[in-house]
């Protein structure tokens, strides 16, 4: 292990290094950063009580992992009662059996907005069934069509210039396409235009779903949203237990606050959608599938998160909205994008590796880059500590010889003592 | 020997075997203003296993530490790792028991607070000084107005202001370990920190702060990264050694 372990921290290394050294990611990110900065305090400005919002928030979604179970059964009542369908899935393989009994070979599945079915490595598995997957939020689908890896958790494609897009386009679409942003917006509006019409199935995440009605809160600004959960004949929600909140009341908590925090006034689009499209203009009798979907799937992912909430310390991390704040203000994201995590990114993104996707072995590169500032806290709506969950999980690795040659030579250099 | 009077030097292993000359303005400033103080061949506060990951062996060297400190009146310490060691680790996270701990700064403001560190004992400093708050002391330990009230105090000393101070300051990226994990990167992270974050100007003299790891890595981001016109001659310093040339060097 111990050899093996430590080319995947020079792996991880080597990465963050090109990373850094790269003036495109530099550029791209210090002008994030700024205009992140500017619109999140217009939008506080305007909202000035949405602090006093976080902090119920707080304990809306503290509450609501503690009563994880009977929250999720409710869900499934309501979803269930609604003529949706919902499973409560335990592992990532139970997710993508259910998900795969919904697709036929030759469907063309469109997506938006969800970074939890990344869990499930759903796009290559879905292609494994003969699936066409196509990510319609721009900047997915940037990263899709290059081939590459998220780089922020609302800004996939945060280190992508817009000249390299332009090219891209030109590779993917067969057609020259200027470097010039409305025009790209436009070609990937008019590619995907299509796709959402021919699509059998569509995939979305969820920022909140409200047990008391079963419903899903989707916030989106592109429009893609609707679209993906309106046109096809199938919506498939995916979305973490953590996701689930007491009341629709709860959910708008959570739309307001996230949508502030992740430096929006407002949202263009927030969608509630419960259940299948229905109607019953003739004769009284509901039938279902109208103009929307006929079917409405919701899969909630367990994958370890119930775990997770079993652990004090890690619970918090459960709270995170993913408005990405922590990113931008943090020490070591802002030079290295979204190479500094796995799937999830930053200090908490660590925790996530250990509980969601990579396991300890991933998780640990990304702990013992964490410089345990703390400030990512003092940005974060849900108070997330960071270091305090990230010493927990170094101590984990330490008990199983998951420290980084570097580290370890160096604190046993500095105490005179033989470690491990 | 018993020192239940005494006040007790920590210093640290950073300062000991990496910052000679700041070390010597601490000791300095102490003597300067009449404190008796003893100091040991101490090695390594245990801080860094703690950080890195190795709990018991960080609380194996914590009681032997303490057999060593446990008896003195008043344990002081410039370097706020160690400081967060005694007062977190060892008596939050272990429950060992300590003498009181302050970290310099604390205990200098007690001074200014006896009258014994007064406005009148000291010379101007005409330099134009930015404050670093070390996030081990600050966001860590609370720490934020006294090394402000003991610059406030120096003569000549203009205090320029960056965008983000206290809560909100910026890491040099000299923390948790990073600097051994990746040094380059952690350099790197300072430099952003100076010119991006805090937007030092050019007639800046020098950052001002109270760790030894801060001023390490602030120094090497500086001479690594910082190719910025007008920052050339830009120091680092620690606060003792502003307060020890205040009080005639
Ligand atoms: S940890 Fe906090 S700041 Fe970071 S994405 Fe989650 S909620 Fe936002």
């Amino acid at each position: 292990m111990g050899e093996n372990f430590e080319r995947l921290v020079g792996d991880y290394l080597q990465a963050l290094w090109d990373a850094a050294m790269d003036d495109h990611i530099r550029l791209a990110l210090s002008r994030a950063v700024e205009s992140f900065r500017r619109n999140r305090a217009a939008a506080f400005k305007l909202y000035p009580w949405v602090e006093e919002k976080a902090e119920r928030l707080r304990e809306v979604k503290d509450y609501s992992l503690l009563h994880v179970d009977e929250l999720a059964r409710e869900v499934k009542d309501r979803v269930e009662d609604l003529h949706g369908n919902c499973i409560i899935a335990e592992t990532v393989e139970e997710a993508m059996e259910y998900i795969g009994d919904q697709v036929k070979p030759g469907d063309v599945v469109v997506k938006a907005k969800s970074i939890t079915s990344e869990e499930l490595h759903l796009n290559p598995r879905l292609e494994e069934l003969g699936c066409k997957v196509y990510e319609t939020d721009l900047g997915e689908f940037i990263i899709q069509n290059l081939g590459s890896r998220p780089m922020h958790i609302l800004s996939p494609a945060i280190h992508v210039s817009r000249e390299r897009v332009a090219e891209l386009f030109s590779k993917v679409m067969g057609r020259e396409f200027p470097p010039d942003i409305p025009t790209l917006a436009g070609a990937a509006r008019e590619f995907l235009r299509e796709k959402f019409l021919e699509a059998k199935v569509g995939i979305s995440g969820a920022n909140a779903i409200a047990a008391e009605t079963g419903t899903t809160f989707l916030i989106g600004n592109e429009g893609n949203t609707r679209l993906v959960t309106g046109l096809p004949e199938k919506h498939i929600v995916i979305a973490g237990l953590e996701k689930i909140v007491p009341t629709l009341q709860d959910g708008m908590l959570v739309v307001e606050v996230v949508s502030r925090y992740a430096n929006y006034k407002a949202p263009a689009y927030v969608s509630l959608i419960s259940g299948p499209s229905k109607t019953g203009d003739i004769e009284k009798q509901i039938v279902y599938g109208a103009h929307g979907p006929r079917e409405y799937h919701v899969v909630l992912l367990d994958n370890h998160r119930r775990e997770m909430i079993k652990d004090p310390v890690y619970r918090q991390a459960l709270r995170c909205l993913r408005c990405g704040a922590c990113l931008y203000e943090c020490t070591i994201y802002p030079l290295v994008a979204g190479y500094y995590g796995y799937l999830y990114m930053g200090g908490i993104g660590a925790v996530f590796t250990k509980y969601l996707i990579g396991g300890m072995e991933n998780a640990a590169p990304i702990a013992y880059t964490c410089t345990l500032c703390g400030r990512c806290k003092e940005y974060c709506p849900m108070k997330i500590d960071v270091p305090e969950m990230i010493l927990k999980l170094r101590s984990e690795l330490a008990e199983r010889g998951l420290v980084p040659e570097r580290v370890r030579g160096n604190v046993e250099e500095i105490t005179g003592r033989k470690l491990e | 020997m018993s020192h239940e009077d005494g006040i007790l030097l920590w210093r640290g292993c950073t300062y000991r075997n990496q910052l000679p000359e700041e070390l010597k303005s601490i000791e300095r400033v102490l003597r300067r203003v009449d404190v008796a103080f003893s100091t040991l061949e101490e090695g390594c506060c245990g801080y860094p296993l703690f950080l890195s990951g190795y709990q018991r062996e960080a609380r194996d060297l914590a009681v032997e530490n303490i057999d060593e400190i446990g008896s003195f009146r008043l344990i002081v310490t410039a370097c706020p790792a160690c400081l967060r060691a005694f007062k977190e680790v060892y008596e939050e996270h272990f429950g060992l028991s300590l003498p009181p701990v302050l970290h310099l700064t604390q205990f200098l403001d007690e001074k200014v607070k006896e009258g014994v560190l007064t406005r009148d004992r000291l010379r101007p400093v005409k330099l134009k000084v930015m404050y670093h708050d070390p996030c081990e002391l600050g966001r860590a330990m609370g720490v934020y107005e006294e090394p402000r009230r003991l610059l406030g105090l120096v003569p000549g000393l203009r205090l320029f202001e960056q965008r983000f101070t206290r809560e909100a300051s910026a890491c040099c990226g000299g923390g948790g370990l990073l600097p051994a994990f990746f040094p380059s990167l952690a350099s790197m992270a300072a430099a952003r920190k100076l010119t991006q974050e805090d937007r030092v100007p050019e007639d800046l003299d020098a950052v001002v702060t109270t760790c030894p790891q801060c001023i390490l890595n602030l120094r090497k981001g500086l001479e690594m990264w910082v190719e910025e016109e007008g920052l050339e001659d830009l120091q680092v310093l620690d606060l003792a050694q502003i307060l020890d040339m205040a009080l005639g060097g």
